[in-house]
């Protein structure tokens, strides 16, 4: 039947049970995920840094205290840096933290040492490098200096840097909680909330659009007209009213998304069956003797509505997502104690002058990865199971 | 239940008819679930009833002047609101159309050229990223590369040039956001691809007349179909859109009331939700009658 | 009388990035001015995609890979690329440029010296607009914007095929005509460019035999009062044998034969499809025409994309030698004038 699996669906696959594996995390180990080191600490993956301090690194001419001379000039040009690669801002305790300041040619005609810094920094055979102790954790406050061989200014630079027992790779937040931990402990907002969403969407939508599209009485009109009304309110107003009206029960708020979700599945459902209900196939079987029910479910339901039915579930799913940490993200929907990729998202959103871009990226990453999951998912099953494509 | 009369003025009072009282009904839903909201600002004596009624009042009738939060008439509150609002409504969805007009037509006409899977690959895969998603990427992209933050604030005293710029990331993010592009790109392709096909077009073709007028105004109804129900979607998600930008609007307003713990601003929640529900109505009613005069197989 | 229209070893074909799949092999058409010529053939042969060939309508599906259309001693195909061996198999990107420099050409022609008329007319009339304003827009184009002399010419055309009180048919909606009413329009929609030619693309084919005889009869009297020539493609050989000169036979692609009926009694097709088509128009009147060589029956005709379509059951091809059996498995056969005013593309007539 399947004979080749589609791309897409292979990697909607892998994404989901990327999504349930942390799902699973969650659960299980929920208070011990989330590590706590030093507060703002950037992630441990020198291409996110790069990302993050783009500009060369501010050269500063320093005035050494023990020498006559005045320094020569104000501000470096960015051709005359000595310091001329960005220093790397984490370190963990027990592997070597290295910093090659220049590149070879300048690294024989300067001589560099450490003016400032923990114990155990020295510089030796052209790179700064450091294995910090168990004891030495925290923020430290670094300084550097270096002076070519044929000049008198001695110049410098100055840097923060973060050091941990645990490489945290995707940072801290401003309370010291690591940011992965963080992600895998917002992920149980994303299967188990969007699952009552979609019963009562797809199941309900897929029961009460077919009896409205099969039969023609005063039942079907109700139904319509109900789907109407649901389909103007604004859904996030009525979301907001639930989560206010059932202090901030995010269930309640699920079974509300699910009813603002049921006019479009009507919908479809209804339009398909009204499709097919005046075919002379009908008919033909109920007067070789077919129940109204196994005509309407077995013959026009399960044989054209399967892809459509499936999408629609992934839809739902993802829908049920972004209304999550939407309402996360207004402070209406998940509060503050418990972690979601809506609450970092506000956190990290006032954070972002100071250049601190990891709150926000990571949480986005995440949303975009699960949405992704539930959409290639269900587009990629709905493709294979298409009876007219096959 | 839609019983096609041939007496016209019968259909259009019909189709107001049906579209005003969805209206109003779904202006009673709102009465009745705001009468739920816990509010520690009103005695305990008050029943449920009361407070549907009170609300009730203040919907259908008017019946309010003042802001209760301050010295402001609800109505200029209101009216200041809504120029935010649908400037930056109406601002996205005409960079969207004069997006995807061409793009949609130019695509339908050739085939398989490297432009269109280009351009199909590209806003497909740029589509399932929600609104709030790209509007927070966007603001980190301006800060990391730009230095910069534009604040809302900016916009009321700013000069063209400022507001445009205030202006650009947040029609930005809807434009390329939720799929608003890719579904009008799709069906604009589409429908281009379904009248092209259609034989009269090829006789008009074959007597040497330009085919492009007759292409656009069967795309009239497509569009516009597809327009009021973006419109729907954007007006259903406008708080969120106004809270990432902290952009003044009807939804700002709404959120900001909402979330007072006290004394909830019911007069301009409701004031609001009014003008919302209104924009929706209108423009299902248009759609409605659209439908029914432009539909080629209506025609008498 | 000078030739007008003439179509010289045309090829067509659907090249995809796969293959090339032949759909026109070499046809070679002519038509003079003031001629009536008939083209008969099964649905598939390519009748109609020849002659939309000439008008550039074929949106390059197929597209044209080698050959000329000369219409008035200007070839609409000029500077054609040369496509590797057109006729059998290996693909070559279509050259854009060259199509759109065709099309361009092609466009010329369409309503001011070549019209076509189509199957179903009331889906080829503009659902949304009235007979009259879809005819001002045409004669907008193809003349000087003179309402009175429109009106006029509107008027007559319409007096001409029949149709008095014409005001019903031009104040209405397509979709409030019959099928007889709306082909008329829509001919004179074709007639209102002053055209030269007038390609018929089976016309009839939707329409009642009584109207379809009205029709035929219309476009005979239309043609011959204003001295236009007319290619009236049908798959029905018995409507049109007593209304044109001359009858053009295709089969898979390929011209098999070409004569010409002046007198109906004075017929002798050579090619065994040929005769078998006469049969089937009217078994009793040509029931003296050659049994032995007749089809029996024309369901195991395969399409064969190298030699003549006809091959696997042809009865001609028992008395033939091998090396000239061989021949007509593996090449395709030309039209070859055999008798005056007739050509057949069989290798058994080859001398």
């Amino acid at each position: 039947m399947i004979i080749h699996l589609n791309f897409r669906f292979v990697l909607g696959c892998i994404l989901l049970l990327i999504l349930i594996g942390m799902n699973v995390v969650a659960f299980f180990f929920s208070s011990d995920i989330i590590k706590n080191g030093t507060p703002a600490r950037p992630p441990s993956l020198y291409l996110f840094q790069k990302a993050l301090y783009h500009q060369p690194i501010e050269e500063e001419a320093v005035e050494d205290l023990f020498s006559f001379s005045v320094p020569d000039e104000a501000e470096p040009h960015a051709e005359d840096l000595i310091f001329n690669r960005n220093p790397k801002r984490t370190a963990t305790v027990g592997t070597e933290y290295r910093y090659v300041p220049t590149s070879q040619y300048l690294r024989n005609r300067a001589s560099f040492w450490v003016e400032e810094g923990p114990r155990g920094m020295k510089y030796e055979d052209g790179a700064f490098i450091w294995t910090p102790d168990s004891t030495q954790t925290g923020i430290f406050d670094i300084s550097l200096a270096a002076q070519m061989e044929d000049s008198e200014t001695i110049r410098g630079i100055r840097f923060k840097l973060f050091s941990d027992e645990i490489p945290f790779y995707f940072g801290t937040d401003e309370r010291g909680n690591s940011v992965l931990g963080l992600m895998i402990a917002g992920a149980k907002w994303s299967i188990l909330p969007g699952l009552i969403a979609v019963l009562i969407a797809v199941f309900g939508g897929l029961f009460l659009g077919a009896y409205a599209g099969y039969n023609k009485n005063f039942l079907s009109n109700f139904i319509d007209g109900t789907t109407l009304v649901l389909e103007s309110i604004p859904a996030l107003l009525l979301f907001f009213l639930a989560a206010v009206i059932f202090s901030f029960n995010i269930y309640i708020v699920m079974v509300a998304v699910g009813l603002v979700l049921l006019p479009v599945n009507i919908n479809i459902i209804r339009s398909t069956v009204k499709h097919f209900v005046d075919c002379q196939f009908v008919e033909s079987s109920k007067e070789i003797g077919f129940t109204d029910n196994q005509i309407l479910f077995r013959d026009i339901i399960w044989y054209n509505c399967k892809p459509i039915i499936i999408s629609q579930i992934a839809n739902c799913f993802a829908f049920a997502i972004m209304v999550e940490v939407t309402l996360s993200y207004l402070q209406f929907g998940i509060q503050v104690p418990e972690v979601s990729w809506g609450n970092i998202l506000l956190q990290g959103k006032s954070d972002i002058h100071k250049g601190e871009f990891w709150l926000v990226f990571f949480p986005c990453l995440m949303i975009i990865m699960s949405l992704l999951s539930f959409y290639l998912t269900g587009s990629g099953l709905s493709r294979l199971l298409d009876p007219r494509k096959n | 239940m839609i019983t096609m009369s041939k007496n016209k003025t019968n259909i259009l009072l019909y189709l107001l008819l049906k579209n005003a009282s969805v209206f109003f009904i779904s202006l009673f839903i709102i009465c009745l679930l705001l009468a739920l909201v816990p509010d520690t600002a009103i005695p305990g004596d008050v029943s449920y009833f009361e407070r549907v009624k009170d609300y009730l009042t203040i919907a259908y009738l008017f019946s309010y002047d003042y802001s209760v939060a301050g010295t402001f008439l609800i109505s200029e509150l209101i009216l200041h609101g809504s120029k935010l609002t649908f400037t930056l409504i109406f601002l996205s969805l005409l960079i969207v159309l004069t997006i995807a007009l061409p793009a949609g037509i130019l695509v339908a006409s050739e085939k398989n050229t490297n432009f269109q899977k280009l351009f199909t690959v590209t806003v497909s895969l740029l589509s399932p990223i929600p609104i709030l998603i790209w509007a927070s990427l966007l603001m980190l992209l301006v800060f990391v590369f730009g230095n910069m933050v534009p604040l809302y604030i900016d916009f009321e005293d700013g000069d063209l040039r400022t507001r445009m710029f205030v202006l650009l990331i947040p029609v930005a993010a809807i434009v390329l956001g939720d799929g608003i592009l890719l579904d009008f790109y799709n069906k604009i392709r589409d429908e281009t691809r379904k009248v092209m096909n259609e034989p009269w077009l090829i006789a008009v073709k074959a007597r040497g007349l330009p085919i492009y007028n007759h292409v656009l105004r069967a795309l009239l109804l497509p569009i516009f179909i597809t327009l009021s129900s973006k419109i729907t979607y954007l007006i259903s998600g406008i708080i969120i859109v106004e809270y990432i930008f902290a952009w003044q609007g009807l939804g700002f307003m709404i959120w900001r009331s909402l979330e007072t713990p006290g004394a909830k601003d019911y007069p301009l929640i409701l004031g609001s939700v009014k003008v919302l529900l209104f924009t929706v109505f209108l423009f299902s009613f248009i759609r409605d009658i659209l439908t029914y005069k432009l539909n080629p197989q209506l025609m008498k | 009388m000078s030739t007008i229209l003439e179509i010289n070893n045309l090829y067509l074909g659907f090249n995809n990035s796969q293959s090339y799949i032949p759909a026109i092999r070499g046809i070679k058409v002519t038509l003079k001015k003031g001629e009536k010529v008939g083209v008969i053939g099964e649905s598939g042969s390519g009748k109609s995609q020849t002659f939309l060939s000439t008008l550039g309508l074929l949106e390059n599906n197929p597209g044209v890979t080698a050959g000329e259309i000369i219409f008035d001693q200007v070839n609409i195909l000029e500077n054609i690329p040369k496509y590797k061996k057109a006729n059998s198999g290996i693909p070559e990107k279509a050259n854009k440029k060259w199509i759109r420099s065709y099309t361009n050409r092609a466009k010329r022609l369409r309503g001011k010296n070549i019209s076509i008329i189509f199957q179903d007319a009331k889906s080829s009339l503009i659902p949304y607009k009235k007979i009259i304003d879809q005819a001002w827009d045409t004669w907008k184009k193809h003349n000087i914007a003179n309402n009175y002399e429109f009106q006029n010419t509107a008027t007559s055309l319409l007096a001409d095929m029949g149709i008095n009180d014409n005001g019903k048919i031009l104040d209405s909606y397509p979709n409030q005509l019959s099928g007889g009413e709306a082909q008329r329009a829509y001919i004179m929609l074709a007639l209102l460019g002053n055209p030269e030619v007038l390609i018929a693309d089976e016309p009839t084919s939707s329409l009642d035999p009584y109207s379809s005889r009205k029709i035929i009869d219309l476009l005979v009297k239309i043609v011959d009062q204003k001295g236009l020539s007319l290619i009236f493609i049908s798959h029905r050989l018995d409507q049109i044998l007593s209304s044109v000169n001359k009858i053009y036979v295709f089969l898979n692609g390929l011209v098999i034969e070409e004569l010409e009926v002046s007198d109906i009694n004075d017929i002798s097709p050579l090619h065994p499809y040929t005769i078998f088509l006469f049969k089937m128009a009217n078994g009793n009147y040509f029931r003296k025409l050659r049994n032995d060589i007749c089809a029996s029956s024309i369901e195991h005709i395969e399409r064969n994309n190298y030699g003549c379509p006809y091959s696997n059951v042809c009865e001609l091809k028992k008395d033939l030698d091998n090396d000239l059996q061989s021949k007509c498995n593996d090449t395709l056969p030309k039209q070859r004038l055999i008798a005056p005013g007739q050509k057949v593309a069989c290798w058994a007539y080859e001398k």
